[in-house]
């Protein structure tokens, strides 16, 4: 188990390490620096070498790359180049929005999806089973900006009932923070709803076809008890593994929905970080996003170790 | 579990009523917390807050360091001032100097400072003055310090008199003390403040709280030396994305979307015709054009340029910005300066664009065409595509990210062609040591050109220096090297009742100095 841990630590750390070398030469292939964003058309060259000496961009590729690395190693993330703010703070200040819009996807898809997914193996045979896997299948295909762009019609500008954009920090308006982030949560869960429904439904398929939901059945239990009494549990399991291993897509499509809504979070710092090529703000919110990602999988990993005996076994047999 | 069983059809219709009424208390709070907070329904409850959106933002407040239009938009007149004011008509009014006079060899002007307060609270003299400009004259952008490179000596006379001495006449001189050049802070300011991330002028406005990302406010200077402005509170809110920002104004998050350069174009008519807004057609102080690579061997052949201004329909063109723009052939930035004209050598005239070209020996021209992936360009470069195509020009188009364009295209000069919308006078297109618009790497240097441009600024008689600029913008235009399209309108929409925003953007600025709701 401690060997299975430790290697799952170690691949997490070669995994991040790799990631933001990637992330970093892809920054640089783009073309361009802070410098050229900072001066924009008007610099002389000899001006625009002065910014890049002041700013510590002149040197090699690897030298800059080992700065920043030192950087972390120490636990300090560097400032940025352009507004000299504290980058480490600034991704905590931006978590905020991030984490709700996030974590309240997860939390409405989830519940949701269980029911729908359920609701649907269920009535596997029957047509409103099948309506529930039609919506699923639409739910999948709509992007998520395009979902965000038909609630702020309805709900922002038709309705009049929710801001079409903004956040309102929870400080200073509960209320007012709630009502912003509304729009942007049922827009995120869209696309993540009906991918658990379609999820939970085939598992809750296979789970209806286990002996124990026949035994359960032979003792007197309706079909939908079964399901529900010992269906449901077993077939939520293997979703909390997928809630985890899809928080990526999740951050992924914060980007999206943080930009149609005009959200302060990480995926907007990642959009104007890049554009304004930040380089050390990207690779320093790359290494953090990829850094939750795994350590969300090195979790997962290490459950599978504690709940899969197989896997317990195979480590004692190895040793 | 227990519940899921218990749930019949009087449980389900029970969570339906909840969810409805959930629905409905969403509604209620919906119309009183935020959307009527921000709208101002009649003239008593009006707020003294201007709500509104900027497309930009810019990497840093640092004025003496950073060339992004975003920076001048929102703080321009509004926080920091000059040491006099471009007005849209070409004069040139006091502002930080309540007067001046030039010396008849036209090479000394000597500056009257108004009594004036900074936003910290310090007294602005002539000491600030002389830093301002001297600092100035060091920064790395050439907008800042391009005009200082002609100034001898600046020297504090006393404490409200500042003279400046050129080395030789400047027609513009003045004018650019106008602009970013002539920028006042407070003696040291760049030594003794971040100016990353604070403001400290003379303006209307101070410069309060920023939220990257998110917002600028702006809070009215009680000790302005000037005419106190309407609104107390200036809330610019960073929305890049059209659709977005023109989504808030119909909810009524918004009072005022300062430019519409994209794909909300397209929704400016419905505006138009809708009363609860109006749309104001700035004249933007910009001209869009397209310019070839000097270095390469096909265009030095004037045919071949000729062949390509030939090519251009203008009226076509401006479809791009749907008809909000005038077309024009002249360089001329204000577009409202008395030296513009309707001059135009190459007309469209797509026959004798073929014509030339096959004189010239160039029927299967290709030319690499890399454009900016923002704003008006992409549609631009479709039409200039399709319109080159007409005349048998092979059009290889390349998108690029901005600041990629900016470093590939405009730096290291890796293009044909290329197209952009530019506020810079035809005085910085002269060859290197100006601000070389055409490119870092390949300059235009034709001597010609250059010489007028010297005799154009240096000629202090008014009525003379106006004639020279007429004849130096079309000569300009005679060498096709640059081939002006248009000077594009831009809408910006706003509340009907907001008034006093003006119509002709000065030094890319949005000017609410004189913003206010109307009856």
């Amino acid at each position: 188990m401690i060997r299975h841990t430790l290697r799952s630590l170690a691949t997490l750390l070669f995994a991040a390490l790799i990631g933001s070398i990637v992330v970093f030469v892809l920054v640089h292939m783009l073309g361009g620096d802070v410098v050229t964003v900072l001066l924009g058309r008007e610099a002389a060259p000899k001006d625009v070498q002065f910014m890049r000496q002041k700013l510590g961009i002149d040197r090699p590729l690897v030298v800059q790359y080992l700065h920043w690395l030192r950087g972390v190693a120490t636990g300090d993330l560097g400032t940025s180049y352009g507004m000299g703010y504290d980058i480490f703070h600034e991704i905590v200040r931006r978590m905020g929005p991030t984490l709700i819009l996030t974590l309240g996807g997860l939390l409405i898809s989830i519940p949701l999806s269980l029911v729908l997914g359920t609701y649907s193996a269920i009535n596997a045979k029957k047509v409103r089973g099948g309506i529930v896997d039609v919506v699923a299948q639409v739910g999948i295909s709509i992007p998520a900006f395009w979902a965000g762009l038909l609630l702020v019609l309805v709900f922002g500008v038709r309705l009049g009932w929710l801001p079409t954009g903004g956040y309102v920090p929870f400080s200073d308006d509960p209320l007012g923070s709630i009502r912003s982030m509304i729009l942007p949560v049922m827009a995120l869960s869209l696309g993540v709803t009906a991918v658990f429904t379609r999820y939970v439904r085939t598992a809750m398929i296979d789970v209806m076809n286990e002996d124990f939901i026949r035994s359960a059945m032979a003792r007197g239990r309706t079909r939908r008890g079964a399901a529900l009494v010992h269906g449901v549990r077993n077939a939520s399991i293997p979703l909390v593994t997928v809630a985890a291993l899809q928080f990526g897509q999740l951050i992924a499509g914060a980007v999206v929905i943080e930009n149609v809504f005009v959200l302060p979070g990480i995926g907007r710092l990642i959009v104007t970080a890049t554009l304004g090529r930040e380089v050390i703000v990207v690779q320093s919110l790359a290494l953090v996003i990829m850094l939750i990602v795994l350590v969300l999988n090195f979790l997962v990993d290490i459950a599978y170790g504690f709940l899969d005996p197989r896997i317990r076994d195979k480590e004692a047999a190895n040793a | 579990m227990k519940l899921f069983q218990q749930t019949g059809r009087r449980g389900r219709r029970r969570l339906g009523v909840t969810l409805v009424a959930a629905l409905a208390v969403a509604g209620w709070t919906g119309g009183t917390a935020t959307a009527r907070v921000q709208r101002p329904a009649s003239t008593a409850d009006r707020s003294k807050t201007l709500i509104a959106t900027l497309p930009q933002e810019p990497a840093s407040w640092n004025y003496w360091e950073v060339g992004a239009n975003a920076l001048r938009v929102p703080t321009f007149y509004n926080v920091q001032e000059t040491l006099v004011e471009d007005k849209p008509d070409g004069s040139i009014v006091p502002m930080l100097a309540e007067s001046w006079t030039i010396s008849d060899d036209g090479l000394t002007y000597t500056f009257k400072i108004r009594t004036a307060k900074f936003h910290d609270g310090s007294d602005l003299d002539s000491a600030d003055v002389v830093y301002s400009m001297k600092k100035n004259a060091e920064s790395p952008l050439s907008k800042l310090s391009a005009p200082h490179q002609n100034v001898a000596s600046v020297t504090a006379v006393d404490a409200r008199t500042v003279q400046i001495v050129l080395k030789q006449p400047s027609a513009s001189f003045l004018k650019e003390l106008g602009n970013s050049a002539g920028y006042v802070v407070p003696d040291k300011f760049l030594e003794e403040h971040d100016a990353k991330k604070e403001m400290i002028g003379t303006g209307p406005y101070v410069f309060s709280d920023y939220k990257p990302d998110t917002s600028l406010t702006l809070k009215r200077f009680d000790g302005y030396w000037g005419t106190k402005p309407f609104f107390e509170t200036i809330d610019w809110r960073f929305v890049d994305d059209e659709t977005a920002a023109l989504n808030g104004l119909l909810a009524g998050e918004y009072d005022f979307v300062t430019s519409v350069l994209a794909e909300g174009i397209e929704r400016v008519a419905t505006f138009s015709k809708d009363t609860k807004f109006k749309v104001l057609f700035e004249s933007a102080g910009e001209v869009s054009y397209l310019w070839l690579n000097t270095t390469k061997k096909e265009f030095q052949d004037q045919r071949v340029r000729q062949a390509i201004a030939h090519a251009i329909n203008r009226d076509e063109a401006i479809a791009v910005y749907d008809g909000y723009a005038d077309p024009t052939c002249l360089m001329v930035v204000p577009y409202a300066e008395p030296y513009n004209s309707d001059y135009c050598p190459y007309t469209y005239d797509p026959e004798k664009s073929k014509a030339l070209l096959k004189e010239a020996g160039y029927e299967n021209l290709e030319i690499d065409y890399p454009f900016a992936n923002v704003a008006s360009h992409p549609f631009t470069m479709e039409v200039l595509t399709q319109q080159l195509g007409a005349v048998g020009i092979k059009v290889k188009s390349r998108s690029q990210e901005l600041t990629t364009w900016l470093d590939k295209t405009w730096a290291q000069g890796d293009y044909g062609m290329s197209e952009i919308r530019d506020s810079a006078n035809i005085l910085q297109y002269g060859c290197k040591g100006g601000r070389e618009p055409l490119g870092k790497s390949h300059p235009l240097c034709v001597k010609e050109f250059e010489d007028k441009l010297a005799v154009a600024d240096s000629n202090t008689d008014p009525q003379k220096y106006q004639a020279a600029m007429s004849d130096l913008v079309k000569t300009f235009a005679d060498l096709a090297w640059v081939t002006v399209i248009s000077a594009p309108k831009v809408p910006q929409i706003m509340r009907a009742n907001l008034d006093g925003i003006q119509e002709v953007r000065i030094n890319n600025a949005v000017d609410v100095r004189s913003a206010h709701w109307t009856g």
